[in-house]
Formats: C-alpha cells, sequence, structure tokens
C-alpha cells in the first residue's frame, strides 16, 4: 500500500538515536531498510562510521554474536552498533546468521553511503541526551564529507521552540521540535501527529526538495488555499466524500467528494493546484483516477500513481456570476485496503489523499 | 538448499518466499511486498535473497538487492537474469 504519509517518511532516514523513527516509519505504513533503522548507536559510533564509510563493518570477525532472552543480538564493537535479530535459538543456526548479517550490514551501508553522497534522502537524527558543542561539529563535518548531505536534528520542544516547528539554520542543516519524546521504556509510543508535521515541514523546507521540485509560485496571485489534515483549515471548506482528517492529509473517499472556494470578485482564469498521493497497490490498484469538474464543468482529467503536484486552469467562462467555485472530484478507481492487501485492517473506501489545494489568478507569477 | 533448475514452476517462487520468511504459503501472494508482509525484515530479506540465488544458481547485485522487495520485483529481476517462467502462480 502506498500511503501520503508512508512516502512522505520514505524521504528520510534515520541516523539514530534509537528506533524511534524506525518505528514512526512502521505506523506510516513504510518499511524502508536501513542500516540504523532498528539500532542502537552512540553518536560517537555514528561519527567514526561516517569518518570511515564503516570499513569493514562486514569482514569477517567484525561481528559478535550474543544472545539474550534465547533472542540473537548482534553487535559491531568497531562503532558501537548492536541490535536485535528478532530470531531466537533454534530457528537459524548461529553460523547462518552471521553469514547473513555480514551481507545485511554491508549492504546496508553501502545503501547508507550511496543515499548521503547522493543527497536523496534526509538524515534524521533524534537527540534523545545532552550532546556536546564538540560532538556535534564533528557529526557535522563528518556528514559533510559526504558533501551536500541534509540533516535533521530532532529534539524536544521547549519554551522557546513550539511543537511540530522546524528551522532551516542552514542549507545542509534543520532543527525540528518534537511535541514529546517516545518513552524509552516504549519507543514504539511516538508522537504521530507531530512527528508528520515536522517530517512535512522539513520537506518543503529540504533545499534539494525544493529544487527537484518544480519552481513553486503559489504565494503569487492567491485566492485561497486549503490545508488538508488535523492541523489544516479544510474543514470550513469540505462537503461530501472526505473520511476525517489525519495528520497530514484528508482521504477523499467512494467515488466523488466536493469542496467549495469562495470567491471575493472577478477573479478571470484561475489556476487550481492540487498536492496529492494516490491510494495505489499493485496489481490490483495501479492507478487512480481523477476527474476535477468546477461549477459542474470538467476541467481536467489525470491518472495519479504517485504524490503529485497536479494542476490545471478554470476558465473565467465557468465563474462568471458566482461567488464561489464548487469543485467535485472524481475518482472511479476508489479501493478498500482491506479486501487488497493482506492483513490490512482499513475498511474506507480510499482514493486520494489530499495535502493541499491552492487557487490562484493566472498571470500573477502563477504560469505552469 | 538444493539448486533447483532455471525456469522454476510458477508457483514455487511464491513458497521459497514464503518458506524464507516462515509464512504459510496463503500469506504470500502476487501483490506482497515488504511494506505490506508480516516478517519481512532487512535480515529476511537477505535470507530470501540468498536462497534465491541459490535455487536458481544466479547472484544479485545490490543494487537488485536493494530493489527485490516485492513479488513483482523479484520476477522482473529473475526475467532478467534469463529465467524462463518467473510468471504469476495464480490462474
Amino acid at each position: 500500500m502506498s500511503s501520503p504519509d508512508a512516502a512522505l517518511v520514505n524521504r528520510f532516514e534515520s541516523l539514530g538515536r534509537g528506533c524511534e523513527f524506525g518505528f514512526l516509519q512502521r505506523r506510516a505504513g513504510a518499511e524502508p531498510m536501513g542500516l540504523l533503522r532498528f539500532a542502537s548507536m552512540p553518536l560517537q559510533g555514528l561519527i567514526r562510521g561516517l569518518q570511515t564509510q564503516f570499513a569493514g563493518i562486514g569482514d569477517a570477525n567484525s561481528l559478535v554474536l550474543s544472545q539474550n532472552d534465547g533472542e540473537y543480538w548482534i553487535e559491531v564493537p568497531k562503532f558501537a552498533l548492536r541490535y536485535h535479530t528478532e530470531l531466537y535459538e533454534g530457528e537459524i543456526t548461529p553460523e547462518e546468521l552471521v553469514q547473513l548479517e555480514r551481507r545485511k550490514v554491508k549492504f546496508l551501508a553501502a545503501s547508507l553511503i550511496d543515499s548521503l553522497k547522493s543527497n536523496s534522502k534526509i538524515f534524521v537524527y533524534l537527540q534523545r541526551q545532552p550532546v556536546t558543542d564538540d560532538e556535534f561539529d564533528a557529526f557535522r563535518a563528518a556528514l559533510a564529507a559526504y558533501g551536500p548531505a541534509t540533516l535533521l536534528w530532532v529534539a524536544a520542544s521547549d519554551r522557546t521552540h513550539p511543537p511540530d516547528s522546524v528551522e532551516l539554520l542552514d542549507e545542509h542543516l534543520m532543527v525540528g521540535y518534537l511535541g514529546r519524546l517516545a518513552p524509552r521504556q516504549a519507543l514504539y509510543d511516538v508522537d504521530y501527529a507531530s512527528w508528520i508535521a515536522i517530517c512535512r515541514r522539513a520537506y518543503d523546507l529540504w533545499p534539494a526538495g525544493k529544487s527537484a521540485r518544480s519552481r513553486d509560485d503559489d504565494s503569487d496571485g492567491l485566492v485561497s488555499e486549503i490545508v488538508f489534515g488535523t492541523r489544516g483549515n479544510s474543514s470550513g471548506y469540505l462537503g461530501s466524500g472526505w473520511a476525517p482528517a489525519e495528520a497530514a492529509h484528508t482521504w477523499a473517499v467512494g467515488d466523488r467528494s466536493q469542496l467549495a472556494f469562495p470567491l471575493q470578485d472577478e477573479a478571470g482564469d484561475l489556476l487550481l493546484k492540487l498536492i496529492v498521493g494516490p491510494f495505489v497497490s499493485p496489481p490490483a490498484v495501479p492507478v487512480q483516477r481523477l476527474a476535477v469538474l468546477a461549477n459542474d464543468a470538467e476541467v481536467a482529467n489525470f491518472t495519479v500513481t504517485r504524490e503529485a503536484k497536479l494542476q490545471c486552469l478554470i476558465p473565467a467562462t465557468d465563474l462568471q456570476g458566482r461567488d464561489r467555485v464548487d469543485l467535485t472530484f472524481l475518482h472511479p478507481d476508489a479501493a478498500t485496503p482491506a479486501r487488497i492487501v493482506p492483513g490490512h485492517a482499513d475498511r474506507r473506501n480510499l482514493s486520494i489523499a489530499f495535502h493541499r489545494i491552492v487557487l490562484q489568478r493566472v498571470g500573477a507569477g502563477a504560469g505552469a | 538448499m538444493q539448486r533447483q533448475t532455471r525456469g522454476m514452476d510458477q508457483g514455487s517462487l511464491l513458497g521459497l518466499i514464503a518458506a524464507s520468511l516462515r509464512l504459510p504459503v496463503a500469506a504470500v501472494g502476487e501483490a506482497s511486498t515488504m511494506q505490506n508482509t508480516r516478517r519481512w525484515d532487512s535480515l529476511r530479506h537477505v535470507l530470501l535473497v540468498t536462497r534465491i540465488e541459490a535455487a536458481y544458481g544466479i547472484s544479485l547485485t545490490d543494487s537488485e538487492l536493494a530493489t527485490a522487495t516485492s513479488v513483482v520485483s523479484i520476477r522482473e529481476i529473475l526475467r532478467d537474469h534469463g529465467i524462463a517462467h518467473p510468471g504469476p502462480s495464480t490462474p
């Protein structure tokens, strides 16, 4: 299943510390592989690993196998890396486990290094304990050796840094403030809404992401903007065909959904921008088709397979004499995850998740 | 594991995946992915790839290891390696 939150958190990779971000990804429906996603590694070990590109991590004798209550644990002493295997005595021989783990950590370390060099993800580090300036500087220097890698440093919010806020300190460093940290004994108990809000803001601020996305002039000629999700402003605009808002999006459900924008004056042609993500689960549901009607006239047809920014023109002729724009979305490929994805519990009839809608006057920097 | 012939019958791949993940065969289908399949974690992923390599007599690159995260993509990789009948097992 592809969900907007899953797509969002897949753009991030955890560098530690601890498993909290890994659990966030799991709750969002994402299961990316990552060397440090479910591992314990002190910052000093991470710095050493980054400085050496994790040299020798999968070599013979580099891994130490131990047991705790029957479960096998792996330690890589060179980098102070330690993690569960979730395999128990009798399920696998120690020799086979070590062979597999050697290949795994070597592969995951190489993947991490590739991602660092290509700046293809935002790297997350959750501060769970005090870090000295020297440690922080060494960490940043080690990251900088890979080129443009971007760090999202996450800490608990405080009186001067409100929850869900993200500061862009320089081109390669953002700091996010979380509503609350997960309890140490229950790292799976994440502050989901706050994490998603931070990830969304960080992704929007990410210089590499911005340059990769098309130029965004959403503020020019702005007529109206709807931000979906529990912290957005969408509730006053929505008509029928919507599920309750989630952290950073709202699903259009069934085969039709509706909303309305007020118009203050004669607007001329309008540009409608939709930031959306589809429910897709190939092969049963490979795409979501989306037709857009403005005041009952069809203005666009899209086929959506991944998160996308869609846009279309609403001609002035469809707006004459109106004090509002009634938008109708037709999405005939809505499907129920519980019927398609084995083990999935969601019984809603999902089609498209909406993140944001922007309506702009054409000719005010609103070009395609 | 004993090496099997190239052009392994269609259902065997799902059986191999299920066995590697220690799941019943019915729990794995053409739409199965690492995202939606219980127990398909990074270690079992490496185990699965290792068993696929042994079964089909091939060796996967790191890039293929990274992308072999669904039944569909595994079939595509097998096709790229000239495996004759990696088609779906469903009628």
